[in-house]
């Protein structure tokens, strides 16, 4: 029987345990180097602030918000994560970088909503829960913060996800796979259903085999088909022809070297790189005449939306003449002959029976080539791969890792996917998705990006505040047409529509001078030789640059740039600009008379700057050039109002009577 | 009894004491290994996407540096440093400027990172140097000048390890 004592003696002990744990526990978790860094902290920051002296107390610092479920410490050591004096100090002084605390105010978000780790404890250690699963995000996994409350496709603030995201719909693995948030389906691979008019066989079966061994950027993947059934399936393809093609007479014999002279014109390789050298916006002609039918590039040249209705290229006005001597000078300057010979002399039998072809359907079907490539027009899609969405929020006993020997983690996972698809394929599953020989930095953004589309459970209604969507810039009219037929969003963006590969058009009207407008339509000429895809010569009928010209100069305008700004110009002024435009070293860029760096335009060469360029536009330039285009190499001086507009008015006076 | 009932206490406490403190180092090394296994697999999703070292062998704020380079200064300066850009050739021949050639390791030596900093920020023409060499200080930020400036540092090492290789 227990006596009265022995109760007492038992809560003695265990009090006492208890009472031992405390303190040893106490003893391991006292770090005091958070006292020590407030300590230094405010010594650098009276060092620096030489007018206020500095008295803080050393204390611990909190962050709390109940709806984030947070209470961060973080800034008892990082203090001076919005302090502007602190940049360019050592961690943990250090400011925090960008825009980010801007955006997103410590006092309210805290720092583990986006970088976790444990924000109660001031011990380092547990604080960043290193090799934990609470660790602090490191290196570019933050980004996937960002997607726990913003569903946007792309963040200006993650660039490395954006850039992920971006290749996900350049590789066209939408094309297969649903994720949810990426724009819907659509066909990124050439329309077939002229194929077997367009290429030669020979050429054809070596592109199935492998398309990079045909063009090094090809976007393609490589199926990794055994040659019969590469063979079968190139049969299948080359009996889709086009009856016209089919019909039409041999191209007669052009002038190669007029073809020549028209395509250096015209400025095919500001898109098209020939063996390597030239844009990147199109594909590489290099070796164009072991590929194509003589006959089908000439139709093709005279009409190219017949075959490719989505295709981003201009429809440049050529002539029979024009398009014989092209078809020429592609066939002799640009076919690789001993590629040519080696084809003679292949004696692998090409089998074209009924038998051949139907295989080849069932493997066009098999390997979901209509996923990517329309053959008949209004080809279904195919049952398709697994949802991305999905997949990223699968639990990793899930997961079929085949015999490859990664790490069994998701995103070890998604990684070698992408990379090497063929690593998880066993005998009884063989891996349908094909490779794409995709970079490791590549395949590094691809995979945050999937991961960033894993759902979270973090309710943030009420601090996202969502982007808003703005319907697309539509030229109307007959400027519309033009717009179309020449395709100008292919380069240029007008009020947020289109690609920022050349000058951005929201502005034209109120920068440029009608006459050198109009003048420039006709015969574009190389403004900055320092660009290698430059504007082609697009050879407007005068009517069609009339009304592109009128248009522009009507609707392409802002009312905030005023040419007003050098009214009243005196000489003094001007002097005043001239002794400034040396004195600042403008000339490093720009020439004027015989002297001057060739980076910018020249202002006297030519068209004089006076008339080409508006002056209100100028001066707005001036006083921010990265105001109107961020991208732009000219530095910004911080001119005063004064300076600038003495600048404008010297360079104004830079004219032709 | 109370000797009996005391020397119970000790025991126990001892043990409580030992137990702890098992427990809580335990905890450490069991982190600690994690932290290797991490480490091990190099080629691992995690450690490439944790890695300190950006491609070609850069740190994070070289890899930031080099984007702004190629934007704003390869144009005088060339691609690799050497001072021998597409715009340099007018230079010389318009103003007989040279725009200055960062694979020199005496030249780089003899300039500080904020000597450096301050070129960037302010222009040639107020540090003595050429006027044609443009103030970017109202164009880029502190942050981009930094990562610049160690960018045009990589250089002169990159030359030297080249002189070494040879």
């Amino acid at each position: 029987m227990m006596r009265p004592g022995s109760l007492k003696i038992v809560f003695t002990r265990v009090l006492l345990a208890s009472l031992q744990f405390v303190v040893v526990f106490f003893i391991n978790g006292c770090d005091e180097r958070w006292k020590t860094y407030q300590e230094q902290y405010y010594e650098i920051s009276s060092a620096k602030n030489s007018s206020i002296k500095i008295v803080s107390q050393v204390k611990e610092r909190v962050i709390r918000n109940a709806d984030l479920k947070i209470s961060d410490k973080c800034v008892t050591c990082h203090l001076g994560v919005t302090d502007t004096l602190m940049i360019g100090e050592k961690v943990p002084f250090k400011k925090h970088p960008g825009k980010y605390l801007g955006l997103h105010p410590p006092e309210t978000y805290g720092c583990t909503v986006c970088h976790r780790g444990q924000g109660d404890s001031v011990r380092e250690e547990i604080a960043h829960g290193d090799g934990t699963r609470d660790a602090v995000l490191k290196g570019d996994l933050i980004e996937l913060s960002c997607y726990v409350c913003h569903r946007e496709k792309i963040l200006e603030g993650s660039p490395v996800v954006s850039r992920g995201k971006q290749l996900l719909l350049d590789k066209n693995c939408v094309g297969c796979h649903l994720i949810d948030g990426l724009s819907p389906i659509k066909r990124t691979g050439p329309t077939l259903k002229s194929i077997g008019s367009k290429v030669r066989r020979k050429w054809l079966f070596k592109w199935l085999k492998n398309p990079k061994d045909c063009l090094p950027n090809a976007t393609m993947p490589r199926f990794e088909l055994l040659d019969e059934h590469a063979d079968a399936l190139a049969a299948y393809l080359m009996t889709f022809k086009d009856v016209d093609i089919e019909s039409a007479k041999e191209v007669s014999v052009g002038d190669s070297k007029e073809g020549g002279n028209l395509a250096r014109l015209v400025r095919c390789i500001s898109c098209h790189p020939f063996n390597g050298t030239g844009g990147h916006l199109a594909p590489d002609l290099g070796k164009i005449g072991n590929k194509v039918n003589k006959k089908w590039l000439a139709a093709m040249l005279k009409d190219h939306r017949r075959f490719q209705p989505e295709s981003t290229m201009p429809q440049f006005n050529l002539s029979d003449g024009d398009v014989k001597n092209l078809v020429a000078w592609l066939a002799e300057e640009f076919t690789d002959y001993e590629i040519a010979e080696s084809e003679m002399q292949d004696s692998t039998k090409e089998k074209s029976d009924s038998l051949s072809i139907d295989i080849g359907r069932r493997i066009y079907k098999e390997l979901r080539c209509s996923n990517c490539h329309d053959l008949r027009g209004n080809d279904d899609w195919l049952e398709l791969g697994p949802v991305l969405t999905k997949t990223v929020n699968k639990k990793v006993d899930k997961i079929d890792f085949g015999n490859s020997t990664i790490p069994r983690t998701l995103p070890d996972y998604i990684f070698e996917k992408i990379r090497r698809p063929k690593v998880f394929a066993t005998k009884t599953n063989l891996m349908k998705m094909p490779s794409y020989d995709i970079s490791d930095e590549d395949a590094k953004d691809m995979t945050l990006a999937l991961l960033s589309f894993a759902s979270t459970k973090m309710d943030t209604g009420k601090y996202v505040v969502a982007q808003k969507e703005t319907t697309p810039f539509e030229p109307q009219g007959e400027a519309g047409k033009l717009v179309e037929k020449y395709k100008c969003f292919s380069c240029h963006a007008i009020k947020g529509r289109g690609y920022n590969l050349a000058y951005d058009l929201s502005l034209e009207g109120s920068r440029l001078t009608r006459d050198w407008l109009y003048d420039y339509l006709m015969l574009s000429y190389s403004i900055r030789p320092i660009l290698v895809e430059r504007m082609p010569v697009f050879r407007f009928k005068s009517e069609e640059a009339k009304v592109l010209t009128e248009y522009i100069m009507e609707k392409l305008v802002s009312s905030d740039l005023n040419n007003s700004v050098v009214n009243g110009a005196t000489s003094e002024m001007i002097a005043r600009g001239k002794t400034l435009f040396d004195e600042k070293g403008c000339m490093a860029c720009h020439i004027v008379g015989e002297k001057g760096g060739y980076v910018g335009p020249s202002f006297t060469i030519g068209i004089p700057i006076g008339n080409k360029l508006q002056a209100g536009w100028v001066y707005a330039w001036l006083k921010n050039p990265q105001a109107i285009k961020p991208d732009v190499l000219e530095p910004n001086y911080g001119f005063s109002d004064e300076d600038a507009k003495a600048l404008t008015t010297y360079l104004m006076s830079l004219k032709k009577r | 009894m109370k000797t009996r009932s005391s020397l119970w206490i000790t025991i126990t406490g001892c043990c409580g004491l030992f137990l702890s403190t098992m427990i809580f180092f335990g905890c450490k090394i069991q982190s600690g290994n994690t932290i290797a296994a991490m480490n091990d697999s190099t080629k691992s999703f995690t450690a490439i996407v944790t890695s300190a070292k950006y491609a070609d062998n850069l740190t994070r704020v070289e890899y930031k540096g080099r984007s702004v380079y190629n934007q704003y200064c390869r144009v005088c300066h060339g691609e690799d440093g050497d001072g021998k850009g597409f715009n340099a050739y007018n230079l010389k021949n318009s103003f007989g400027v040279e725009p200055a050639d960062f694979t020199d390791s005496t030249f780089m030596v003899n300039h500080t990172m904020e000597n450096i900093m301050n070129v960037v920020a302010k222009g040639g023409k107020r540090m003595n140097k050429s006027q044609y060499m443009p103030p970017w200080g109202e164009t880029l930020n502190r942050e981009e000048i930094e990562n610049v400036v160690a960018y045009i540092k990589v250089f002169s090492r990159l030359k030297a390890l080249g002189d070494l290789s040879k």
